[in-house]
């Protein structure tokens, strides 16, 4: 059994046994001989049953003042309802009490007539009378018998047998008359008892009609009164209620003796005049116990009444509050059901206690809650598959919402974009920033191509860092809802650095050979045109002509190995070495490189930081040299020729795109790079030399792609600048490295 | 609603307070000034007499013909040490007091014994109703062989045996509460 049942059960067995008490309460005031012994234990218990109830209520509304307090569902509902409730159930009762104590109160003055009261005592009085004439006439012939017993002879007692009980009382003989005489009289007489007492009181004669042995003596009071010489008579409910008339004389005992005898006797009445003196009397006694208890009665019936209002309403009150909770119960449970759903509840399922409306709204609450539930899982997973596709995806995807904010900025956008938080979601795209990206001429552009208004757009967007220039490729989609309006947008950025790049470096190589195709062909008879010229015409000249014709043959030759050298270098960007490959020591090939500059560069000191056990790399030995070859040179044309300066080399094992990398920082002290050629520092002819050709970078960035590496250049913080080279390492142990000797030729 | 009925109202909920506060706080009225006691025929028998002292209310009642009971309390006790006394016997005699409206006197009756008396005035009787003649009280013989006994007599107007309209008011007036407290006499037996 729950608490709810025992509870319903507790309060139908309490109200059913104030009920009983109030009918038992009730019964008690108007027949007092049935329940009036209990008419106090009713009424104690009836209000202890109503303060119990009282209590019940009380508590029932101080858990309502709490849920109101804290807001609970349902509780303004169930406050609302109560006080309807009870308005309903006591407005009524309230009334039907005031008027009920009103006709109470008219109805008990009503019993109570004036004429009945009147009625009443006159017939009491004419019992009275009638009586009194009786008992006159009793009185006459009782004295008539106490005459005529003292005329009769009577005979001397020979035993005085008071005389042994008492010893104070005389032991003189006594005159009395005979038994016979005795019963004569009385019943001559019509009397039931008669007895004949002397002086003291002690028992002379007696005859009784009945046979009692025991006569019913007269108390000492009327023996005192006979004694004085004054007779008594008086009516005396004697023997089970029933009248007699009690009679006493002086009489004497004989002529001539001064002593005196009592004569008591008892006179019934016959059974018609007792029945009805019987009924006036208690007729007379009930009016007489009403008509005292009045006011007594209005009172009580007065509370009775009030135990039954207070009852009824703190029964109403207790019922509203029942049937309010009852009410209320699944629409708080549906209240904090959807307020479960709001916060992201969707486990929530109501309990059906009814197959009513209610029960059916419960019902549909759940089936609602269900597919909810069921359809957020499929939300849920089918935004896990698609959160899974876009981090897995190389393109980077943004998604904004119609008032530009980010709802997805998936993995490799926030790469492509050098983006460190991942918790941009929510956020502005105008706040979209980047610690080592500018990002503004990004964003300016995709904010201008959105508020061009367009479905689809495209559009290439370079974005510069500290050490690289990316190039995107912005695709974006306008997301319109069914009724046309905006309601977001989705960019797909694409990285064609590579592409670009490549394309870039493939139109420098076709370019490169063919210059050097081109140019490299006429040069050699170019040069061994002037030489023969200059050898012919040389001697034959004079001295003034020889010295112009020496002076402008060198000049051509000069020129032509200088173009030459430049139609070397164009070879050697345009050529492809990946063939040729040898695992290489990093270290020594360095260091050999370095060995071959340093005496050449006293000033600069090269401090090494190297990693032991490093790996080796497989690579064309004479490319790579030339890689290093470039970069020591750059670093050393960078630095200060007179001051002492340093060049810090560190060579690393690092892990770079999930596999194991030589990185070779070269570190210099000079000027750094212009900020304006860091975008493009590695494309031919792009030098800050005033003497470079332009190609040694771009040739270095060839090599070491075609090694699978890479090349960055950034400027330090302080002063100069830092290239930095990446080669894949190779695992291959044992191999024999290639003779540092044979590398340096 | 009536006035009367107002002042009804207030009046049956200031009982209905006050019946909680109040108890049989008032005991006045009967003060009993003698007890004996003999044994006859090897039963104990006791005697009493009690003066009583009725006021207008209570003699009112009995004019307009409410019966009255009293009871007789009659206990016999044995002292114990330390703790409270055991009571070995108890006997109550209820005496009714009315009036006899057709005959103008007043009836004393001991429902216990039947025995009767009749008063034709209400003083008379209510100083008959003071002397408590001789009644039987145990067998002596149901009593063990000590001479640390003790009977106690206590004399009291019944307030449950009234009229059932009387009966709040009764209690929680001082008027009713007519008690004596328990007289002791020491039996030697």
């Amino acid at each position: 059994m729950n608490t709810r049942v025992l509870s319903l059960f507790s309060v139908a067995l309490l109200s059913a046994s104030l009920l009983c008490s109030l009918v038992l309460m009730s019964g008690a005031i108007q027949n007092s001989a049935k329940f009036g012994a209990l008419y106090a234990v009713l009424l104690l218990s009836n209000a202890f049953g109503i303060l119990a109830f009282m209590v019940i209520i009380g508590r029932n509304i101080w858990v309502l003042i709490r849920q109101l307090r804290t807001k609970e569902a349902g509780a303004r509902l169930t406050l609302r309802m109560v006080i309807i409730f009870t308005i309903l159930a006591v407005v009524p009762v309230t009334i039907l009490y005031g008027f009920s104590l009103d006709f109470l109160r008219r109805g008990v003055d009503s019993w109570f007539d004036l004429r009945v009261s009147d009625a009443l005592s006159d017939s009491l009085e004419l019992g009275r009378e009638s009586l009194d004439l009786r008992m006159r006439h009793l009185l006459l012939q009782t004295e008539k018998m106490a005459d005529e017993l003292s005329e009769i002879p009577t005979e001397i007692n020979p035993l005085n047998l008071g005389a042994f009980k008492n010893s104070s009382l005389s032991t003189r003989p006594y005159l009395i008359p005979t038994p016979a005489q005795l019963d004569t009289m009385r019943s001559e007489n019509r009397a039931e008892e008669l007895i004949l007492l002397n002086r003291e009181g002690v028992l002379i004669a007696s005859s009784s009609a009945t046979g009692n042995l025991v006569p019913s003596l007269p108390p000492e009071l009327i023996r005192a009164q006979v004694r004085q010489g004054q007779s008594y008579i008086g009516l005396d409910p004697i023997r089970d209620g029933n009248l007699s008339v009690r009679v006493a004389v002086k009489t004497n005992i004989a002529k001539n003796v001064q002593d005196y005898y009592t004569l008591h006797a008892l006179y019934p009445f016959s059974n018609r005049i007792n029945i009805l003196a019987d009924s006036v009397e208690s007729s007379y006694e009930q009016y007489m116990e009403l008509s005292y208890l009045r006011e007594k009665l209005k009172l009580s019936f007065a509370m009775t009444l009030t135990l039954v209002l207070l009852f009824s309403i703190v029964t109403s009150v207790w019922a509203a509050f029942y049937s309010a909770r009852r009410l209320s119960a699944p629409i708080r449970d549906l209240a904090e059901g959807t307020a479960a759903i709001a916060k992201g509840d969707y486990t929530k399922n109501l309990p059906v206690e009814s197959n009513d409306e209610i029960g059916f709204l419960v019902s549909s609450f759940n089936s609602m809650t269900a597919r909810i539930a069921k359809a957020r899982e499929e939300i849920e997973s089918q935004r896990e598959y698609l959160d899974t596709l876009l981090s897995q995806l190389s393109s980077g995807v943004i998604a904004l919402t119609s008032e530009k904010i980010i709802t997805t900025l998936n993995p490799s956008a926030r790469h492509l974009l050098g983006i460190q938080e991942s918790n941009y979601e929510g956020e502005s795209f105008l706040t979209l920033r980047s610690e080592n990206s500018d990002l503004e001429p990004f964003r300016e552009q995709i904010l201008y191509l959105i508020k061009e208004g367009k479905e689809y757009w495209q559009a290439q967007v370079a974005i510069l860092n500290a050490d690289s220039r990316k190039e995107l490729v912005c695709k974006g989609t306008t997301i319109k809802t069914s009724r046309g309006t905006v309601s977001g947008y989705v960019i797909v950025l694409e990285d064609v650095t590579a592409i670009v790049q490549g394309q870039r470096d493939a139109a420098w190589s076709e370019v490169a050979r063919r210059l050097a195709h081109e140019i490299k062909n006429p040069l050699t008879p170019i040069q061994l045109a002037t030489e023969r010229l200059r050898l012919k015409y040389l001697k034959k000249l004079g001295k003034e002509d020889g010295e112009l014709l020496g002076s402008l043959t060198d000049t051509i030759i000069q020129q032509v190995e200088t173009m030459k050298t430049m139609v070397n270098s164009f070879t050697d960007y345009a050529s492809s070495t990946t063939k040729q490959k040898s695992l290489t020591d990093t270290e020594k090939l360095l260091k050999g490189v370095v060995e071959l500059f340093r005496s050449t560069h006293p000033a600069v000191n090269f401090i090494y930081d190297i990693d032991s056990n490093l790996p080796k790399i497989k690579v064309n030995i004479v490319r790579i040299r030339q890689v290093f070859n470039n970069l020591v040179k750059n670093a050393l044309d960078a630095s200060p020729r007179d001051i002492k300066s340093n060049i810090i080399i560190s060579i690393r094992l690092v892990d770079y795109l999930n596999s194991e990398h030589i990185e070779i920082e070269i570190e210099d002290h000079g000027s750094g790079i212009p900020e304006k050629l860091l975008g493009t520092v590695f494309d031919p002819y792009v030098t800050s030399k005033s003497k470079g050709s332009g190609l040694g970078l771009a040739i270095v960035k060839k090599i070491l792609e075609e090694h699978d590496g890479m090349v960055a250049l950034r400027n330090k913080k302080e002063r100069g600048a830092i290239v930095l080279v990446r080669i894949p390492s190779s695992d291959i142990k044992g191999d024999t490295p290639t003779p540092l000797g044979d590398l340096r030729t | 609603m009536s006035r009367s009925a107002s002042k009804l109202t207030f009046a049956s909920t200031l009982c209905f307070c006050c019946l909680f506060l109040t108890g049989k706080l008032f005991a006045d009225g009967i003060e009993l000034t003698e007890l004996e006691y003999k044994v006859s025929n090897k039963v104990l028998l006791a005697a009493a007499k009690a003066e009583l002292k009725f006021n207008s209310d209570v003699l009112a009642a009995v004019q307009s013909g409410i019966p009255l009971y009293f009871d007789l309390h009659i206990k016999v006790m044995q002292p114990r040490p330390y703790i409270w006394n055991k009571e070995l016997y108890r006997v109550k005699y209820t005496f009714s007091f009315r009036k006899h409206a057709l005959s103008n006197q007043f009836v004393i009756t001991n429902l216990v014994t039947g025995q009767r008396g009749v008063y034709r005035t209400i003083e008379l009787a209510i100083d008959n109703l003071g002397e408590v003649d001789y009644l039987a009280v145990l067998d002596v013989k149901e009593l063990s062989k000590t001479s640390d006994l003790f009977m106690e007599m206590l004399f009291e107007l019944d307030i449950a045996s009234l009229p059932a309209p009387m009966i709040p008011m009764a209690y929680i007036s001082r008027s009713w509460h007519i008690s004596s407290s328990w007289l002791r006499k020491k039996l030697n037996l």
